[in-house]
């Protein structure tokens, strides 16, 4: 015989875990700026269990521009990893992580694979020229002094030319950027993420 | 031993628990917390964010040998030894008033909680269940406080997630009937080697049952019951006549030694 209170929990078992899960997972999000190495988004969000250790290993033993996405995200980022450059610039490329990558090697989920330095881009940083201290005729070409990408940004003219091509996304120029709000923003438009194939993945 | 003994030990495990997680983070030993931890290049990882995945993942297979190990261990000792020692919600089954539970019908409660929760994650290519998962919250607001990123909304997140099991779904239901990975291991522990057993001291008085915070009918020792015991000790502590308490049996064998 089954009472009202055992019906009541296996309805809940069978409904709410699937519907307030699946209503949260098809909430809208943001896009953000992923670590290198990160599979293609819709894959990242199912292999990352959201333990937040790539954010830890960065922390301790990179930069620590990596935090967890908070629920402003979108709920269904909620603790996946973003390279937030306000933190810190990210090394991968160029750096002290150049050839180690401490958030790749501590995934286990398959979320974050190798890459190799030459291949990392985490997308580009995208200039607000209206906030921009040349532009606005101060005499500043940080994002160009600080720079380690040759040709990624050449000054013309006092001010500074944005080559997104070449951008790695490392964001050390964001970081730099001394005028308040910030006139770069690292986007992840054009980034490089390993993609599922039919040979398994590729770049 | 009483209760309130029980309580305060619960509170210990839990907080030493988290404590050796913290202080390998810390040092630099190990990283991670319930969700993954790695030391070395030996990864623990939740067996539960593993199976939400499809299929079509043909690396890091060997991730979830450990973990998996891990959890065979705890349940070949006593089941859902998790449930009732280290989980922090599991903690607020201390908590319950008597006669909250209803300890039939849990096993089919959780396969159906299990099953529903697998197939629409598998089908939305997406692990649902990681998002609401209370354990997870509390591993991911550690981490986050000592990479120094915890922000208000997570907390708030995590406090919303306590409310709606603690006063909404109800504790009894989350732990006895709901929660997956409470359900997992239920589901694995015939396995088990230490069991409750009622030795002929018994009078039925049914004061083991009143005190299990699941409900389950300790006195009349049914095996589905026992699969979905949390090895809390309160039946054991409470019994005026001392004639339960856990023993050692073969694994796979009927608890059931009375009628």
């Amino acid at each position: 015989m089954t009472t009202r209170r055992e019906l009541f929990r296996m309805v809940l078992g069978l409904l709410f875990i699937p519907l307030a899960g699946s209503f949260l997972s098809m909430l809208p999000s943001r896009r953000v700026v992923r670590p290198p190495g990160a599979v293609d988004e819709k894959l990242f969000l199912e292999l990352c269990t959201r333990c937040g250790i790539c954010v830890d290993a960065c922390s301790s033993e990179g930069r620590g521009t990596l935090e967890p996405c908070g629920i402003l995200d979108g709920v269904s980022m909620m603790g996946t990893p973003k390279v937030n450059p306000l933190r810190a610039p990210c090394e991968a490329r160029y750096g002290i992580c150049e050839g180690r990558l401490p958030c790749v090697k501590s995934c286990a989920t398959g979320a974050l694979r190798w890459i190799e330095p030459e291949e990392i881009k985490l997308g580009s940083v995208s200039w607000s020229p209206g906030r921009c201290i040349a532009v606005l005729g101060g005499e500043c070409l940080v994002c160009a002094e600080v720079c380690p990408v040759p040709g990624a940004i050449t000054p013309r003219n006092g001010i500074p030319v944005f080559h997104s091509n070449r951008c790695v996304g490392c964001g050390r120029c964001v970081y730099a950027c001394p005028a308040d709000p910030k006139a770069l923003i690292l986007m992840p438009e054009g980034e490089r993420r390993h993609h599922w194939g039919r040979a398994g993945f590729s770049r | 031993m009483g209760s309130s003994r029980l309580l305060k030990i619960n509170l210990l495990t839990v907080a030493a628990v988290i404590a050796t997680y913290v202080a390998l983070n810390l040092s630099g030993v190990a990283l991670g917390g319930y969700c993954l931890l790695s030391l070395g290049n030996m990864p623990f990882i939740c067996p539960l964010g593993f199976l939400q995945r499809p299929s079509i993942v043909e690396a890091a297979t060997h991730v979830i040998l450990i973990g998996l190990a891990i959890t065979l261990a705890l349940i070949a000792l006593h089941g859902r030894i998790f449930c009732g020692w280290i989980c922090p919600i599991g903690l607020g089954l201390r908590f319950l008033k008597h006669d909250k539970g209803n300890g039939r019908g849990i096993i089919l409660a959780f396969s159906i909680s299990l099953a529903s929760m697998l197939i629409v994650s598998w089908i939305l290519g997406f692990p649902i269940f990681c998002l609401i998962c209370p354990v997870g919250i509390v591993s991911r607001i550690i981490a986050s406080t000592l990479t120094g990123s915890l922000d208000l909304w997570s907390i708030l997140w995590g406090i919303t997630i306590f409310a709606v099991i603690t006063l909404v779904l109800r504790i009894h239901n989350w732990c006895g009937g709901v929660c997956p990975l409470g359900a997992l291991q239920a589901l694995l522990s015939p396995l088990k080697i230490l069991r409750i057993k009622v030795s002929s001291r018994c009078t039925r008085c049914r004061i083991c049952a009143r005190n299990c915070p699941l409900g389950l009918e300790i006195h009349k020792d049914r095996e589905v019951d026992h699969m979905s015991c949390t090895a809390c000790m309160k039946c054991v502590a409470e019994c005026p006549f001392k004639a339960l308490k856990p023993a050692l049996s073969s694994p796979l064998s009927s608890t059931r030694l009375r009628n």
